[in-house]
């Protein structure tokens, strides 16, 4: 939704997981201390509830990457066992 | 033709062929022989015109042929005949009649008449030659006056008177005692004097004769004739030779007999040896040959044995002046052993014999022959000795050529042998080098693959630590995620409409105060569970 999206600033290529954690983490601070009305709240939440969706995106993808180099790795070194120089 | 000849002529060529040991038709062709016997010669001049005869045939062989032909010894003038005349002698007119004619009847005659009377008998005389002693000498510049003396009788005496130019000849046998023939002319003089004007002395007997020989001897030794300065060295090479003698003398007999066959080219001149004409013959001979003859080599001069009147000519003193002008040289061999003449004296060469001569000119021969011989002997000798120095030369450059290959060769092998073993040590050292290259590349080799797997193994390592840490803080990451999504979702304003609460908004807006609202505005309301559209009926403040 549009009115979110001025609420949010939107990480920046560099560490942006890491910023968008910070955010969400601001995000639930804000919520459970202070005294926030319904339609800042919401907002909040809402906010919150795109950045977990996000971070959990880049986490998996960031796994999946993960993932599949770590396979690579293992293969390439099997095949550097196999044929010692 | 007469046959009978020819067969004569073949007999005697067969005999000189023999004694000479030529080959018959080297001494005579038939042909020769034929001509001959058509032409029937009669003397050696005649041999001339006949095809075949040569002068040294004519001069070998002609007075032989000759006599075959004629059936005669022959007494021919030669060639050279310079004196023709009668063989004999001239003798000496005799006085047949001493006494005059007797006038004709008696008559006185003067003085002058009688003299001139007895003058003209005397002239008619001629020349007289009076034997007698040379005595009263009495020369003048130009003329003397000599008396002339019976040899038996001392009375008997006659004046005599000598010009100028008898003089120059004869002054010499001007001696006292002198026995000489004078040869002169009878006159009488004005006062009556009788006198004989003599023109010719010569020396007679035996004494008289040594006398006159051992005067002009003197007087030619004063003009320098026999001097050995003046004399001509005999040439080295004797071919050509002039022959002066009498060619029927025994003289040429022995001299051909002994000059052997050397093939010299003999031109015989035939003089007079001995009598009145003997000196002016060959004095003749000796201007002649030097004249038509220069070619020759040498005169040579010959005279047998004699007496010492016999050898007049040969001591006479124009013999020995023709010797002297003689432009070629003179050998001369005259009479026996012991006999001396002016013209041996005045020779460039005297030997004592004909045969001497004859033997003399054949030992020269010999003698170069000889001396040709050792001469070619000697060059044969140098020859080889220069072939032989020169074979040892190239031996010896053979030898030094093999030698010196050998040493190269040698040295060659030596070099290759250095060559090969400084190779052998290169390679060692290069093959050495290289081993240790070898080995440092693989131990550098074994290093570097050691520190590539270190590097690896450090690598592999760091790769899993990273991979721990990374897989670490994903999770850390996902732990924090999930602690802020649980935390976050309760505290959804959202979450009060489950426990009945509502949100009410007015166009759009969160409503919290009931005096914004109009009666009949429309509100929305947000429950736990859907949402209700109604409008504001009663406002209440």
């Amino acid at each position: 939704m549009n009115r979110h999206a001025t609420h949010i600033t939107m990480p920046t290529e560099k560490n942006k997981l890491q910023t968008a954690l910070k955010q969400l983490e601001t995000i639930v601070d804000d919520l459970s201390n202070k005294d926030v009305d319904v339609e800042s709240g919401l907002e909040k939440f809402r906010s919150g509830v795109d950045l977990i969706k996000y971070c959990r995106t880049e986490l998996n993808k960031a796994e999946n990457e993960f993932q599949k180099l770590k396979t690579e790795l293992e293969t390439e070194e099997t095949l550097q066992d196999e044929n010692p120089v | 033709m007469d046959f009978n000849l020819l067969n004569l002529l073949k007999e005697k060529r067969r005999e000189i062929a023999g004694r000479e040991g030529r080959e018959l038709f080297r001494v005579f062709q038939n042909k020769t022989l034929e001509a001959t016997v058509e032409a029937m010669p009669k003397g050696l001049r005649d041999l001339e015109n006949i095809k075949g005869w040569g002068k040294k045939k004519i001069a070998m062989y002609g007075r032989e042929i000759l006599e075959v032909l004629n059936g005669t010894p022959v007494n021919d003038n030669s060639l050279f005949s310079f004196n023709s005349k009668s063989t004999t002698p001239a003798q000496t007119p005799a006085v047949k009649s001493a006494t005059p004619k007797q006038p004709a009847g008696p008559r006185v005659l003067s003085v002058q008449e009688l003299l001139a009377y007895l003058n003209d008998r005397f002239v008619q005389l001629g020349t007289l030659q009076v034997r007698g002693e040379i005595t009263e000498i009495s020369k003048r510049d130009n003329y003397c006056f000599f008396t002339i003396k019976d040899s038996q009788s001392q009375d008997h005496l006659v004046s005599c008177f000598m010009g100028r130019i008898a003089m120059n000849a004869y002054d010499y046998l001007l001696d006292e005692g002198m026995e000489v023939v004078i040869s002169a002319v009878p006159s009488l003089y004005k006062t009556g004097r009788f006198s004989l004007t003599v023109s010719k002395i010569e020396a007679f007997g035996e004494g008289a004769l040594k006398k006159a020989f051992e005067a002009l001897k003197n007087k030619l030794q004063d003009k320098g004739f026999f001097d050995v300065e003046r004399k001509r060295p005999m040439p080295e090479y004797i071919n050509k030779i002039g022959l002066i003698t009498s060619e029927s003398g025994a003289a040429v007999r022995d001299f051909l007999k002994n000059l052997g066959n050397y093939g010299f080219q003999i031109t015989l001149c035939d003089v007079r040896v001995e009598g009145d004409y003997a000196e002016e013959s060959i004095i003749n001979a000796i201007g002649k040959l030097n004249k038509a003859r220069p070619d020759l080599d040498v005169l040579v001069l010959l005279r047998g044995g004699g007496s010492l009147e016999n050898f007049k000519a040969f001591n006479s003193e124009g013999v020995a002046e023709a010797i002297v002008t003689s432009r070629l040289p003179i050998l001369t061999g005259i009479g026996h052993e012991r006999d001396i003449s002016i013209a041996d004296l005045a020779a460039d060469l005297s030997l004592s014999t004909p045969t001497a001569v004859a033997a003399y000119i054949k030992n020269q021969r010999i003698g170069l022959i000889e001396h040709v011989g050792r001469i070619a002997d000697d060059l044969a000798a140098a020859a080889e000795n220069i072939l032989s120095a020169q074979k040892e030369k190239l031996a010896d450059a053979q030898m030094g050529l093999k030698n010196s290959y050998y040493e190269i060769l040698h040295n060659q092998k030596v070099k290759l042998g250095r060559l090969a073993a400084q190779m052998q040590y290169g390679l060692d050292k290069v093959f050495n080098r290289f081993r240790e290259l070898e080995k440092a590349f693989i131990h550098s080799f074994y290093h570097q693959r050691s520190l590539i797997q270190a590097h690896l193994h450090r690598t592999g390592q760091i790769t899993r630590e990273s991979c721990i840490i990374l897989a670490k803080k994903l999770q850390f990451h996902k732990g924090r995620l999930d602690v802020a999504e649980a935390a976050l979702m309760p505290l959804s304003p959202e979450a009060v409409l489950k426990k009945g609460y509502s949100i009410v908004y007015k166009s759009g807006k969160v409503l919290k105060n009931a005096a914004d609202v109009q009666p009949g505005d429309m509100l929305n309301l947000k429950l736990y569970k859907g949402n209700i559209l109604t409008s504001a009926e009663e406002i209440n403040n």
